[in-house]
């Protein structure tokens, strides 16, 4: 048998000879022996009591609970177990064995051994989690008639037999190896290295302790080292010990031994004794290197005598209460290949050496025991009337001075404005004209940098939304304060006022209904969830909330933008009632006829000021207009070019994509500059996204240079056979990536355009062609290497376009890249795109300036509820037919 | 209605399904079948998971995550260990001491988000580490004791049905109408779905987070105890296990990690579905050591089905998103 070299076959039979090997182990001891079954294997721990259940017929049914499985004495206990009931005398005994690993915790070994007894299991053995958790279901068990088998790791109790080893035996064992060595060298110990396990583990106390009572005694010095039964752990403590103490006599270590005998090797310390572990490993390093001493170990095999032992009790036979294995050590001078190590075995084997033998013919002359103890589970760490009302004073709601900057940039400054009680009053701008800012400022989302709020005469300061609440003032803030995944009812009784954090009081769902019925919400249902609804129905239910509020100033920010005409007749006619009642509307609206017809007086601002305040009616919509924009500046544009070239390099035609847009088309020439535009969310901004690949289910045709193509990724629409670029609108979160440098922004868009892809460390664009750029545009920096959030605003929306700009593409998308940057920037960036498209670049640019797409672009379409209502070129390219295109009126555009 | 509830829940609804597949599989492998014993084994084991999920439910409903779930149930076990035993009157005083510390633990982990403005996983996970050090400091090695008669009454049965299972339907009925219906419960989904919109509807998104913590601790500290009813004693080592699968539990119950949605239904559904994959094993056949790899598989299914809708998003940056 020796001789057979199959490995595998070789490692079963191991495995056989190591339960066999376990089961041989026990000695005669103890008062209770004389009438214990089989007391030469059995032996008992010092005082322990004999156990005995009623005999019972087998085949038996039993299981192996383990815990945590993840060490290689788990693992072999486990394979020991299978081994040993794969045995044809034990095979016979059983009629199902099953094993199971549940992990580090208690109720999850508790409930598996529950189940086990429920399911009728004569036996059930387990590597206890905790030695404290198990007297419940030891009760359950008894009741049942199922026998429980600790091993290893054991509980506190005495109502169950019980198999394991002394942990103080085993280090004991290591300690005397070591003095032993050196006494047949002839020396004293005088300083013995301790590399202990994981700290504060009951096993790691036991095995220390043990150490220090016997060297103590000797007078030797000890230093402790922690290494957490772990090689690698072990290894680099040793090491560091033994550069801060130089030499040491001995060296005690339980576990992880091979790191510990390799760091004493590494560091040239002369061979001293070791008392280490059992792993096949270290008694082939030993071996190797002649260091004296002894490995010892406690077998995995005794997974297999707990089994023994559950069956010796099934039969009736009477055994001690506690059942003790010995250790199984070898002496360096001893170790044999293939007899106490095994070179062709793993290294992590752990192995038991010398057993005296119980059975001594089934393991035809091997040793091989079974062995050492590394304990487990804590390892797997783990608002009409064309006259001004004479207005009652003080007026409701009014500002003196008030400013409001944000950094650098200045959104609103020296606003004077008041609004009466009972009117409906409306606010006119442009973007970025300080109307939102206003609104913001009244409804206590931000405070004022300068000046002062007066509500009914009074200075107040509003620093919350709901402090703005208490004083009647509420804002609806388009479709943005609901939250999706509450249904609509529940969004109304978050926004119920009272409710606090009791029950909401129902009676506002009733109030809700009858309000969103008012304004043509007839279908929309209380209990489906906000996240289903139209954009339209969520700024009903919008409405309805912030109605609920019986506010007295009640601010509505483009409240109807995503309303039919035939809705907002009925949100009109319920805000004229609440005006007659004595309530104040603020109503900012894009659409100049919604103004026309529901505004008694009218503000209009721009660029941060309020420009005038009169009676609704009293100026024609041109003369709003002009207001509105006060005087363009000219000289920011660069002129436009003379001819175009004429070939069409990108051609849409009829692109929809569901409710987002429809129909659109649009041709990009050469040496063009098309605009397009349209207040927000017109579909104009998912337009250019399904240009650049990035939506799904778009239908319609996208021809580039002639060829008919499917944008399925950003990826494809910028390769060269596409030639698109893609500038998005906010520029911190999808144009550039804060955390990266100027450097790496600027080559990201032509990773992977290279023929080796991204495995290539060079970007295949010239660093000259970003020189160039860099130079044109003016962009101010330090480094190429400093962060890009070290550049101003405008500085990075350079970068955002160089980014792409390097790749030189064919066709550049551009969404509003100007938002946000000062006027020099602006025209920088106008110059560039103009020589650019001079150059034979199309370029397509979505911008909300109205001035951009006047002054620079060549031909400008005009998005309105996701389709283009207006293509305006040449003569009709003028502010007045872009702003009113834009506000939806086409066929009475000034 | 049916309909509704599952437009409204479908991650819910797809987890109670596989729940109930799960379930069945169980009782129909289990040599004993459906039987109280069978029943209150598997509830007494789903609870102590489950009771940690509802812990990280109100974590995550306010988009935050709480690591220091485990830590606080091994705090409450250990102390339970210690004071949950004597006369009636000295049970019932340990035992309100127990969940009112889980509590202030949780209560703790809240002020240093909230104000302390450190993010939840980093602030959690240090305060879990301070929670872990005062159970070792209490129980360096388990053991202890926890009052025999208590523990039998909380995890046998009554009158056939698990106690376990009666303690969690019951706190879930309870629990169902406040979260839906009190300006608290709404508020809490409010902050987590959309906290800028809370903010503008006048809900007072710090003291929401505060009471959502709070309320993580205290149902830790419920977890940490009912863990002390099923082993008799205390361990101060159980933490990092449980707080893994309370998030693996919520996840599984359709309780988005972004916050905002999900019911603490789902988390228990999830912890169930979790413990019972686990039972499934016991009877399986299964290698031993294969058995975490089908565990794994079947858990990846059931996630993958979950979250099989993102698929059906059409723009690439929203399925981002999520």
């Amino acid at each position: 048998m020796i001789e057979e070299n199959a490995a595998t076959k070789r490692v079963q039979r191991i495995f056989c000879s190591l339960a066999a090997a376990a089961w041989a182990v026990f000695l005669l001891n103890g008062p209770a022996a004389a009438e214990t079954y089989r007391p030469e294997c059995f032996t008992p721990a010092a005082a322990a009591k004999t156990m005995q259940y009623d005999a019972k017929k087998g085949p038996y049914r039993i299981a192996f609970v383990n815990g945590f499985a993840g060490n290689d004495w788990r693992v072999q206990a486990i394979q020991s177990a299978k081994a040993w009931a794969a045995r044809p005398a034990n095979a016979a005994k059983l009629a199902e064995f099953k094993v199971v690993s549940v992990g580090n915790d208690a109720s999850a070994q508790i409930a598996a051994i529950d189940n086990f007894i429920a399911a009728g299991y004569d036996a059930v053995t387990f590597i206890a989690v905790n030695p404290a958790a198990f007297k419940g279901v030891i009760n359950r068990a008894r009741r049942a008639g199922t026998i429980l088998v600790p091993f290893d790791n054991i509980l506190d109790t005495d109502q169950v037999v019980q198999v394991n080893s002394s942990q103080k035996e085993l280090e004991s064992t290591k300690v005397r190896g070591v003095l032993e060595a050196l006494k047949s060298q002839g020396k004293e110990p005088k300083r013995i290295l301790e590399v202990r396990g994981l700290p504060g583990n009951s096993t790691d106390r036991d095995r220390h302790l043990a150490v220090r009572e016997m060297l103590d005694a000797l007078g030797v010095e000890v230093v402790e080292v922690v290494g957490n039964w772990d090689t690698g752990t072990s290894q680099k403590v040793v090491a560091d010990a033994l550069a801060t103490h130089g030499h040491f006599d001995g060296i005690v270590s339980q576990h992880g031994t091979a790191g510990t005998i390799n760091a004493l090797l590494a560091a040239g310390h002369p061979i001293i004794p070791v008392g280490g572990d059992g792993e096949n490993g270290v008694r082939l390093l030993m071996a190797e290197h002649k260091i004296p001493g002894v490995s010892a170990v406690y077998a995995p095999a005794m997974a297999a005598v707990a089994l023994e032992a559950a069956v010796a009790l099934l039969e009736g036979h009477a055994l001690p209460q506690s059942i003790q294995l010995p250790i199984l050590s070898a002496k360096m001078a001893d170790f044999k290949d293939g007899v106490t190590m095994f070179s062709q075995l793993p290294k992590t084997f752990n192995l038991g050496v010398g057993y005296p033998t119980c059975f001594s013919g089934l393991y035809a002359g091997r040793t091989a025991g079974a062995n050492p103890g590394q304990p487990m589970s804590q390892r797997a760490d783990s608002a009409r009337t064309v006259e001004e009302k004479p207005a009652p004073s003080p007026p409701l709601v009014s500002m003196r001075g008030v400013g409001k900057r944000y950094g650098a940039t200045t959104a609103l400054s020296e606003v004077d404005f008041s609004c009466h009680r009972g009117e409906i009053h409306a606010v006119l701008g442009e973007n970025g004209a300080g109307k939102s800012t206003l609104m913001k400022l009244l409804s206590g989302v931000v405070a004022p940098t300068t000046g002062e709020i007066f509500v009914e005469g009074q200075p107040v300061s509003l620093p919350t939304p709901s402090a703005a609440q208490k004083r009647g003032i509420v804002c609806m803030f388009q479709e943005l304060s609901l939250s999706p995944d509450l249904t609509v009812g529940e969004n109304i009784l978050l926004g119920a006022p009272g409710a606090g954090w009791g029950f909401a009081p129902t009676s506002s769902l009733h109030k809700a209904r009858s309000l969103l019925d008012q304004i043509g919400g007839e279908d929309i249902e209380l209990s489906t969830l906000v996240a289903h609804l139209s954009l339209a129905e969520k700024q009903q239910v919008e409405i309805a909330k912030v109605l609920l509020r019986d506010p007295q100033l009640l601010i509505l920010d483009e409240a109807t933008s995503a309303l039919n005409s035939h809705i907002v007749d009925k949100v009109f006619a319920l805000i004229r009632g609440l005006r007659d009642e004595g309530t104040s509307i603020l109503f900012i609206s894009h659409r100049f006829h919604e103004v026309e017809a529901i505004a008694d007086r009218v503000s209009v601002f721009r660029s941060g000021r309020h420009v005038r305040t009169f009676a609704a009616g009293t100026l024609s919509q041109r003369e709003i207009i002009n207001l509105m924009i006060g005087q363009p500046l000219e000289e920011l544009f660069p002129p436009r070019q003379a001819e175009r070239s004429g070939e069409t390099v990108l051609e849409v035609k009829g692109l929809s994509a569901g409710d987002d847009f429809a129909a659109i088309d649009l041709i990009a020439q050469r040496g063009e500059i098309i605009g397009l535009g349209g207040l927000d969310g017109q579909g104009q901004t998912k337009f250019m996204q399904a240009l650049f690949g990035l939506l799904d289910g778009v239908q319609g045709e996208i021809i580039i240079r002639g060829k008919t193509r499917s944008i399925r990724s950003p990826k494809r629409a910028k390769s060269r056979d596409f030639g698109l670029a893609f500038v998005p609108e906010d520029r911190k979160s999808e144009g550039l990536i804060p955390a990266l440098s100027i450097r790496e922004n600027m080559e990201m868009a032509a990773l992977g355009r290279h023929p080796y892809g991204l495995l290539h460390l060079d970007s295949g664009i010239a660093d000259s062609t970003y020189l160039d750029l860099i130079g044109e545009l003016e962009l101010v920096y330090s480094s190429l290497d400093a962060p890009i959030a070290s550049l101003s605003g405008g500085n990075q929306q350079k970068v955002a376009l160089i980014k792409w700009l390097a790749l030189a593409p064919d066709c550049l998308l551009l969404l509003d890249p100007t938002r946000g940057i000062d006027v020099k920037t602006k025209g920088q960036i106008y110059r560039l795109l103009r020589r650019l498209s001079t150059a034979g670049m199309a370029v397509v640019l979505l911008s909300t300036d109205y001035d951009e797409l006047v002054q620079l672009c060549d031909r400008v379409s005009i998005f309105y509820r996701g389709r283009i209502t207006s293509v305006l070129e040449g003569e009709t390219l003028t502010p007045e037919r872009v702003v009113s295109a834009s506000m939806g009126l086409v066929d009475h555009a000034a | 209605m049916l309909r509704k509830y599952y437009a409204n829940n479908k991650r819910e609804a797809l987890a109670i399904l596989f729940f109930a597949v799960a379930f069945v599989a169980y009782l129909a492998t289990h040599p004993r079948g459906p039987s109280t014993y069978v029943l209150t084994i598997w509830a007494n084991q789903a609870t102590i998971l489950a009771l940690a999920a509802m812990a990280q439910f109100f974590a995550v409903v306010v988009r935050g995550l709480d690591l220091s779930v485990g830590a606080v149930m091994a705090l409450a076990n250990t102390l339970a260990s210690h004071i949950v035993i004597g006369t009636s009157g000295e049970i019932a005083g340990g035992s309100l001491l127990v969940l009112g510390v889980a509590a202030l633990c949780g209560l703790f982990n809240g002020l240093i988000i909230v104000y302390g403005r450190i993010q939840p996983i980093v602030a959690t996970l240090a305060t879990g580490a301070i929670y872990t050090g005062f159970a070792l400091m209490l129980r360096p090695s388990p053991g202890g004791d926890i009052d025999a008669d208590l523990a039998d009454m909380m995890t046998y049965d009554i009158g056939g049905v698990p106690t376990a299972l009666v303690l969690v339907v019951g706190l879930l009925l309870l629990l169902r109408l406040p979260m839906r219906r009190t300006g608290l419960g709404l508020s809490m989904y409010a902050v987590g779905s959309n906290e800028n919109g809370a903010l503008l509807s006048g809900v007072a998104v710090a003291k929401t987070k505060l009471v959502a913590y709070t309320l993580a601790g205290l149902f830790a500290g419920l977890a940490g105890s009912f863990l002390g009813f099923v082993t008799f004693s205390g361990d101060a080592n159980i933490g990092p296990s449980y707080t893994l699968n309370t998030l693996a539990a919520v996840v599984l119950g359709g309780v988005l990690l972004r916050g905002g949605a999900g019911t603490l239904l789902g988390a228990t559904i999830g912890a169930f579905i979790l413990r019972t994959i686990s039972a499934l094993m016991f009877f399986s056949g299964l290698p031993p050591l294969a058995q975490p790899f089908f565990e794994g598989l079947i858990l990846a299914t059931a996630i993958a089905v979950g979250g099989a809708d993102v698929l059906r998003m059409r723009n690439h940056l929203e399925r981002l998103e999520r």
